[in-house]
C-alpha cells in the first residue's frame, strides 16, 4: 500500500497545477512540515509554524467570539493571499494565491484536497 | 539564584504552567510548547551535554544516552526512568523524580489535559539528533507516568 506521506504528497502535487495557485502545503497542526511545493527561498519551517499558529489562533477568536465553527484564515497581502484550513484533526492545508485570484475556484479545490488529505489520514489510522 | 533547590523547581515549574496556560488562550499549545523545546534543545545540546555527543542510532538506546547525560550533568534524576521499546516505538515509565512533577499535578488536579514535557523532550531530541519523526504520548499520568514515543506515519519510507 502506498503510504501516508505520498498519498499526501500527490494531493498536494495536484493542486499545485490548479490555476491562480502559486504554492501550497501541508503542514502539522503542532506546526511540523508535512509536504509541500513551497519556492526556494521560503522556509517550509517557517511557513509551517505560522500556519499552525494563524489556524490555531484564528479557531480560538471564533469560539471566545461564539462565531460557530472556524472555516478558513484569508491573509490579504500586495502581492497575493494566504490562505489555510484545517484538514482532519492532525493537519492543515496552506496555499498562496495571486492576488487577483478568482478565490471561487481556488476555494473548491483547497477543500476538496483538504477533504482528501483527512480521509487518507483516516484510512491511515484505521489502517 | 533561588537559595534552595525546592525554590529553584517551585520557580521552573511556575514559568512552564504559565507559559502552557498562555499558549492555550492563544489557541495552539502544541505547537507553543514544541517550539519553545526544539529552541531550547538545540542551544541546549550542544552546549551544555557533552556526554550526549553521538547519539545512538536505535531511538530506545538514544532515549536512556539522553537520561543518563541529563542525570550525569545534573538536571534531572534519571533513575526512576526505565525505557523498553525497539526500532519503532519507544516506551518509559518515570517515577517520583521528574522535575515537572508539580506543575503536571496542579494540571491535573484542575482537570486540564497533562502535557508531558519530558515525552515531548524526548521526541524532539529523536528528531534533532536522529532525524526521527516520532510522536509523544502520555498514557498515563501518575506515580510512576507512562509515555510512548511511536514512530510517525507522515513520513515517507
Amino acid at each position: 500500500m502506498t503510504d501516508v506521506w505520498t498519498r499526501i504528497e500527490e494531493t498536494i502535487d495536484e493542486l499545485s497545477h490548479v490555476t491562480d495557485i502559486k504554492s501550497c502545503a501541508v503542514v502539522r497542526r503542532d506546526g511540523l512540515v508535512v509536504t509541500h511545493t513551497l519556492p526556494d527561498g521560503v522556509d517550509p519551517k517557517i511557513v509551517a509554524a505560522m500556519t499552525a499558529a494563524i489556524v490555531g489562533t484564528s479557531e480560538m477568536a471564533t469560539i471566545q467570539l461564539a462565531q460557530g465553527r472556524f472555516v478558513r484564515a484569508i491573509v490579504e497581502s500586495d502581492h497575493g493571499k494566504l490562505l489555510s484550513l484545517g484538514a482532519g484533526e492532525e493537519a492543515l492545508l496552506v496555499a498562496l494565491v495571486y492576488d487577483d485570484a478568482n478565490l471561487g475556484l481556488v476555494l473548491m479545490a483547497l477543500e476538496r484536497a483538504a477533504k482528501q488529505v483527512e480521509r487518507i489520514l483516516q484510512d491511515a489510522g484505521n489502517g | 539564584m533561588p537559595a534552595t533547590e525546592d525554590g529553584a523547581n517551585r520557580l521552573l515549574n511556575f514559568f512552564l504552567y504559565g507559559m502552557i496556560r498562555a499558549s492555550e488562550s492563544l489557541g495552539n499549545p502544541a505547537l507553543f510548547m514544541r517550539s519553545v523545546i526544539e529552541a531550547g534543545l538545540r542551544r541546549f545540546l550542544f552546549t551544555n551535554l557533552p556526554g550526549f555527543a553521538g547519539a545512538p542510532e536505535d531511538p530506545t538506546k538514544a532515549c536512556e544516552a539522553f537520561t543518563k547525560a541529563s542525570d550525569e550533568s545534573g538536571l534531572i534524576d534519571g533513575r526512576d526512568t526505565v525505557f523498553r521499546g525497539d526500532g519503532e516505538s519507544v516506551s518509559a515509565e518515570i517515577g517520583d523524580h521528574c522535575p515537572y512533577r508539580r506543575m503536571c499535578t496542579v494540571r491535573h488536579d484542575e482537570g486540564r489535559p497533562v502535557f508531558c514535557v519530558r515525552a515531548s523532550m524526548l521526541a524532539e531530541m529523536l528528531r534533532v539528533r536522529l532525524e526521527a519523526d516520532f510522536d509523544p504520548k502520555l498514557n498515563r499520568f501518575g506515580r510512576p507516568c507512562q509515555i510512548t514515543l511511536t514512530r510517525s506515519r507522515w513520513k515517507g519510507s
